[in-house]
């Protein structure tokens, strides 16, 4: 439908609005509104920001753009704030490779850095679950399941920050327990496992941690913020944070549902419990990124 | 009742005597007219700025005054 503008005459457009009737078209289509020249040749196209499906009708009004309100709240992005070096998001149901089972064959690194992870024995690969209404990964102590990538070709030095959502179903007691992640035999890796004696959740390597704020097994989905800086390392759980002097090292490689220590036989072993999400970054994160990441992770998944 | 959709077109589009405002339907992967699409309804609201045969000075409410060192 077109307009010519009368002779003699400026207009200055302020609204414009019709009804696109689509029934008679073959396939989908932008409303746009064109302007032309009097030769004929388009000098101006203004399209709608939405493509109206084939068959389907739409009531548009063009209208001039005005300059934005300044935003004055903080918008928490929904997603890390550091400096990634991988990231597996159980709920992103898209990065999950699923075998013909339903177990879980593999999880895409969403850090882009390609450090996905993978589990070539079936009878191994956790399952899934739902947690808070989002897709989870269930591991199975039993089965001695777990996710591990390949050996990085540099190790990943300290500082280290993992941030995890996970949950330990085993009843507690007098051992320890598998913690969410671990590293590769013969590769270094951050670890995070239940002390069941002292009751609480420890980080670091070859055993050497603690944390001040008991956390009986077992538990529901916990978070778990874990910053890897040779001896001054911490933990924090649920926010709560414990004191420093945690020995760690770097990452060389990353196994998820295994704590996976070779010198520490009783904490060598398979998770029984749920991860849902997984955060590494490269050095420690600002005091402002870890408020963010551990609100974002709390809200999403329901942890205390 | 079709859905219904907000737009968006330059401000201060001014547009002069033998220029026509068209409402099409466009392909979304090639930018062609896409045909069987009917327009109904057109209402259009707009400034009318005025004749075009004799240029004519702008005015409203504003004042211009020299500046420093004017």
């Amino acid at each position: 439908m077109d307009y010519v503008v009368p002779i003699a005459s400026d207009i200055e457009p302020l609204v414009v609005t019709a009804t696109f009737d689509g029934s008679g078209a073959g396939g989908s289509f932008i409303p746009c509104l064109e302007v032309l020249s009097p030769a004929g040749n388009v000098v101006a196209r203004c399209p709608a920001n939405s493509t109206i499906a084939a068959g389907g009708s739409a009531a548009v009004s063009w209208f001039p753009w005005r300059r934005g309100v300044a935003q004055t709240s903080i918008v928490v992005p929904p997603g890390p704030l550091g400096t990634l070096f991988a990231w597996y998001d159980f709920s992103d149901t898209g990065t999950i490779t699923l075998d013909g089972s339903g177990r879980i064959q593999g999880i895409a690194d969403k850090s882009g850095n390609g450090h996905d992870l993978s589990q070539a024995t079936g009878s191994q690969r956790p399952t899934e679950t739902t947690v808070n209404g989002l897709n989870a990964g269930l591991f199975n102590h039993g089965n001695q399941t777990w996710l591990d990538s390949a050996t990085f070709p540099t190790i990943v030095n300290q500082p280290v920050t993992i941030a995890i959502v996970w949950s330990q179903t085993l009843a507690g007691g007098g051992s320890y327990y598998p913690g969410p992640c671990g590293r590769l035999y013969g590769g270094q890796g951050c670890q995070v496992w239940v002390n069941g004696p002292a009751n609480n959740v420890v980080s670091g390597a070859n055993g050497n941690g603690h944390i001040d704020t008991p956390t009986s097994a077992p538990f529901s989905q916990i978070l778990t913020v874990s910053l890897h800086s040779a001896g001054s390392s911490y933990i924090r759980v649920n926010g709560a944070q414990s004191n420093g002097g945690i020995a760690s090292q770097g990452v060389g490689g990353i196994r998820l549902g295994h704590t996976g220590s070779a010198t520490l036989p009783a904490e060598d072993d398979a998770l029984n419990g749920v991860v849902c999400e997984a955060q590494y970054y490269s050095g420690q994160l600002s005091a402002s990124q870890l408020a963010a990441v551990e609100a974002l992770l709390k809200s999403k998944w329901g942890t205390p | 009742m079709p859905p219904v959709y907000s737009a968006s077109m330059p401000p201060n589009l001014e547009i002069t005597d033998g220029y026509t405002v068209r409402l099409t339907a466009l392909d979304p992967t090639t930018g062609n007219q896409v045909s069987g699409v009917t327009v109904q309804d057109l209402v259009m609201e707009n400034n009318l700025l005025g004749a075009t045969t004799a240029e004519q000075l702008a005015y409203g409410p504003f004042l211009l005054v020299p500046g420093p060192n004017a």
